[in-house]
């Protein structure tokens, strides 16, 4: 059948249309696809600084609910140092985030300088969350009776002070009474208190982007208990001390009858609200409040989720360095990329529901993690600080629950409320610490039924850190060893044998030839290092492996013994975390007092039959594999305690004087150690990444600059004119 | 092949023996110039990165690209060579792929003129070769994409004025307004647009990250476009 011209036009139109349809539909297909199963070329190489972690990739890609990522950064000028580079990695990294999220997560940089706009979106975003939306409501219902109680105040205080002048008149001796004219004064200032306190609060609730309850609230609250102060005294004055004036008028006395029940009458409801406002807490999104409007001149990322946020200042992305050992930032940059360890651990305190409780186990003495008020700031002795309270806040940090329990008084493990599992910290039963000379000194050594309620705790969670170590002889003059209780728990259950008579040192060859003396770390002969800086080395364990190349130390080490043979314990894994490398400078000796006599006769000593030598582990993790228990055993009892993880060295660079953090990687090692028991391999610490620029160094502002500038822009159209210019001419011949 | 070949070299021919490719060519790289200029990419101590050169290297292309492709189609409407053609034996596909392959060769040196900045660079710091050669790879991808783009232009004019305008409006609607809408969405919406933002795709390549998913959809929008740019110019059989 013959079709027309029309008809097929039509036909071929259609033809032509489905086909475009459908490539459409295979392009938009492949692109999706290559989504879903994309691979990516970091060609920034070993920096990979267009690369997540793999387990941010995991965290991000299995996300449950939907997560908004806002970094805020200033770039308020291009001189401001290293400020452009920071947004432009931070805008780099959110791209990444968004990328993998697959619709989960949004991801902006904004700066709050040129779009104050996008910053008041944000803080009206977070103060609707369900988390803080609530959070306010006590401290708006308390605020509901302040302005009637501060007009009432006011009133009260106005009424009287119009009527002094005519008291002075009947009394003119009242006049020359100075505590007359202080109450006439505080009057004043009363008043004058009321009205600036009222506009304070009317300001913070009406004329900010959110109404600030909390601060109004602490403003009220300030005030109050300032006047409250102010009245009580001049009311003890109007009862007492004012009747004493000589030649006092009965007009007066009448006043200050009267104006003594006005008092208490207001105080009677200024007491009502202290009271029911005392316990009402700082407004959480007030605080982000302030942090984001300051962030106007700083840096800040925003982590939202569905309910929460969290807020990640510039000290949580970018970090001092801490590797000294590094090269200095070509830009001289002081500070390392940590981004992507600060977000994702933020998204994952944001999303995760079930929490860790951390429960120290110590035996008589002070908390290891919470530190005494000093009470008498008159005392010479200061009570030491607890050895841990810094890593209880880091710990606090990282959404851990943290919690002590001194096994000496409490005869049941704490309960630690919304924790879904709980890691025990087994510290010597020795206590940490002496306490001040002030306390009594704690008595008794652990009983084995002690021993057993800390063993049988540790048995019912399956998971704990024991932090062991040399054990030191329990007499100075005397070669008696100390024990260390939990040895033998250790080595039948777990299959560790915490060596705990020797005490490992590093040496170094003494002046007398064959004799060694201790290598002095930090003049600490009881230090030794880890990495490059000593011989201790971490392995390619998951808890180690971002902590390559940091330093840590470990102090007085134990050797530890992993049990083989008919000893082992069966089910059970052991895998070092840390150990001495193969060196003839590290052994560990159990006679401290020979030690100490060869190093003051013959100015040096040597390893003795019966001491152990390098290689030794000195920080193993156990898994029973029939029912999944871990636990991580340490040789050094003190490697995370406050006084190593917080020391800080000075060090001379071309800019100045530089403090870093003398061992940074110990507080991480304890902390990954406790998310690898708790089998959270995705919170262990990624690590900084330093990702240095390279700049172009070797030109030099001078002279030059321009031509070479002009070689940029000139060179390549030149060539292009000349070149067109001779076809040109060519072709007209 | 051969007939593509033939093609190609017939349409490069015309391009380098017409003044207005080096005037393209010369506008190009005195845009890219002052683009590296003003962004201070060349001053002391200054990062040795290509990267904000490149950013504003793809702004221009929007305008670039389609004034290289506005000839080669519509040219030969205009012309009358079109008929002729239809009566070669050369495919429709053979004719435009030619084309295209002639365009995209003189877009090759055209951003081979950029060179002298790495190698700039190269001369007073150590840029990361890396990047810069992802960046490069990323400014084919986009001016692939966007000179099919334009030979379609081209391919449904016989105005070449008009055929650079064709292919401009979409370019310029696909590079801002992607970047544009995304910012106010979330979720999935907000993915659909990142996923048409041509500057993020690019701006994945310029800082030296090789995704296949921006591979695959810079050669796909290639694809779509110039099997348009067949079908336009088969539609001139059967119209």
């Amino acid at each position: 059948m013959a079709i027309g011209a029309s008809q097929r036009r039509v036909l071929y139109g259609l033809n032509v249309g489905v086909s475009v349809v459908l490539a459409t539909v295979v392009l938009v297909l492949a692109v999706y696809f290559s989504g879903r199963f994309r691979t990516q070329i970091d060609m920034t190489g070993e920096a990979r600084l267009n690369s997540l972690s793999e387990r941010t990739v995991k965290l991000v890609s299995g996300l449950d609910q939907n997560v908004t990522i806002t970094g805020l950064y200033a770039v308020l000028s291009e001189y401001q140092n290293f400020a452009q580079k920071r947004a432009d990695r931070v805008r780099d990294l959110l791209d990444l985030y968004e990328s993998d999220g697959r619709g989960k997560v949004t991801a902006n940089l904004v700066d709050p300088m040129k779009n104050p706009a996008k910053l008041n979106d944000l803080i009206q975003r977070l103060s609707a969350k369900s988390k803080y939306a609530e959070e306010a409501a006590p401290h708006k219902a308390a605020l509901e009776k302040f302005p009637a109680l501060n007009d009432r105040l006011a009133a009260m205080v106005s009424e009287h002070t119009d009527r002094f002048a005519g008291l002075e008149q009947t009394n003119p001796a009242l006049a020359a009474v100075r505590e007359y004219n202080i109450v006439r004064l505080n009057f004043d200032d009363i008043k004058r208190r009321a009205q600036r306190s009222g506009e304070t609060i009317k300001n913070s609730l009406e004329k900010v982007e959110i109404p600030l309850y909390g601060r109004s609230v602490q403003v009220a609250r300030e005030h109050l208990t300032a006047v409250r102060r102010t009245l009580a005294g001049i009311q003890g004055w109007f009862a007492g001390g004012a009747r004493q004036v000589p030649n006092i008028q009965p007009d007066a006395l009448a006043f200050f009858d009267e104006a003594g029940s006005a008092i208490t009458s207001v105080l009677e409801e200024v007491d009502v609200f202290l009271n029911e406002t005392q316990d009402l807490k700082p407004v959480k999104i007030e605080e982000f409040y302030d942090k984001l409007k300051r962030a106007a001149g700083d840096a800040v990322i925003v982590v939202e989720a569905e309910n929460e946020a969290r807020l990640l200042s510039l000290n949580d992305v970018w970090p001092f360095r801490t590797d000294r050992s590094a090269p200095p930032a070509p830009d001289n940059d002081p500070r390392d990329f940590a981004g992507e360890q600060a977000i994702s651990s933020a998204l994952l305190q944001l999303t995760r529901k079930d929490r860790t409780a951390v429960v120290f186990v110590y035996f008589g003495g002070l908390s290891p993690i919470r530190s005494i008020p000093q009470m008498n700031p008159m005392m010479q002795q200061r009570i030491p600080p607890a050895p841990y309270e810094a890593l209880d806040a880091l710990l606090k940090k990282q959404d851990f629950l943290t919690e002590d329990w001194d096994v000496k008084t409490t005869k049941t493990p704490p309960v630690v409320e919304d924790a879904a599992r709980t890691i025990y910290v087994v510290l010597s039963p020795q206590p940490p610490r002496q306490p001040n000379a002030m306390m009594p000194s704690p008595e008794g050594r652990i009983t084995a039924a002690d021993k057993k309620l800390v063993t049988d705790a540790v048995e019912a969670s399956g998971l704990a850190v024991f932090l062991a170590g040399w054990a030191p002889p329990t007499s100075p003059m005397l070669p008696i060893p100390g024990t260390y209780e939990y040895a033998e728990y250790l080595r039948d259950t777990w299959g560790v044998d915490v060596q705990y008579k020797h005490l490992a040192l590093e040496f170094t060859a003494a002046e007398n030839p064959d004799l060694w003396v201790p290598a002095g770390r930090n003049r600490n002969p009881v230090y030794i290092g880890v990495g490059a800086s000593g011989p201790i080395h971490f392995t390619d364990h998951e808890i180690t492996q971002p902590l390559r190349g940091l330093r840590a130390v470990f102090s007085t080490v134990a050797p530890l013994r992993i049990v083989e043979g008919d000893e082992k314990p069966a089910n059970v894994t052991v895998e070092v975390v840390a150990a001495v490398e193969e060196t003839s400078d590290v052994w560990a000796f159990d006679n401290l007092q020979l030690v100490q006599s060869d190093l003051a006769q013959k100015r040096g000593t040597r390893p003795r039959e019966g001491d152990i030598r390098a290689p030794f582990p000195v920080a193993v993790t156990a898994t029973d594999e029939s029912n999944k228990r871990r636990v991580a055993i340490f040789a050094s009892e003190s490697f995370a305690a406050d006084a190593i993880t917080q020391a800080s060295a000075f060090e001379m660079r071309s800019r100045g004087l530089v403090m870093y953090a003398a061992y940074p990687a110990n507080s991480d090692l304890f902390v990954n150690t406790l998310h690898w028991l708790t089998g959270d391999a995705d919170r262990i610490s990624v690590g900084p990444r330093r990702g240095n620029v390279a700049l172009l160094d070797g030109l030099k502002d001078d002279w030059k600059v321009p031509y070479y500038r002009g070689i940029m822009v000139g060179a390549g159209p030149l060539l292009a004119l000349i070149v067109g210019g001779v076809v040109w001419m060519m072709r007209r011949r | 092949m051969r007939n593509t070949a033939a093609i190609m070299q017939r349409e490069l021919l015309s391009l380098f023996c017409s003044p207005v490719a080096y005037i393209v060519l010369m506008g190009f790289l005195i845009a890219t110039g002052v683009i590296a200029w003003v962004t201070s990419a060349f001053e002391p101590g200054a990062p040795a990165t290509l990267r904000t050169v490149f950013t504003g290297t793809m702004f221009v292309l929007v305008i670039f690209v389609p004034a290289i492709s506005m000839r080669t189609i519509s040219e030969e409407y205009r012309s009358g060579t079109f008929e002729s053609l239809m009566t070669a034996p050369v495919s429709d596909f053979q004719l435009v792929l030619g084309k295209y392959l002639a365009t995209m060769v003189f877009y090759l040196i055209m951003i081979a003129g950029t060179l002298v900045y790495p190698i700039m660079m190269m001369i007073f710091g150590s840029p990361s070769l890396g990047v810069a050669f992802s960046g490069y790879l990323g400014l084919i991808a986009v001016g692939s994409a966007f000179m099919a783009v334009g030979i379609f232009a081209s391919s449904l004019t016989r105005n070449q004025i008009v055929a650079w305008i064709l292919g401009t409006i979409p370019l310029v609607l696909l590079v801002l307004f992607g970047q544009f809408f995304v910012q106010f969405f979330e979720g999935r919406l907000r993915s659909f647009f990142q996923s048409l933002n041509i500057v993020r795709r690019f701006d994945q390549f310029n800082r030296g990250l090789i995704s296949s998913e921006d591979v695959v959809f810079f050669l796909g929008v290639t694809v779509l476009f110039l099997f348009l740019a067949v079908k336009v110019v088969e539609s001139r059989r059967w119209r």
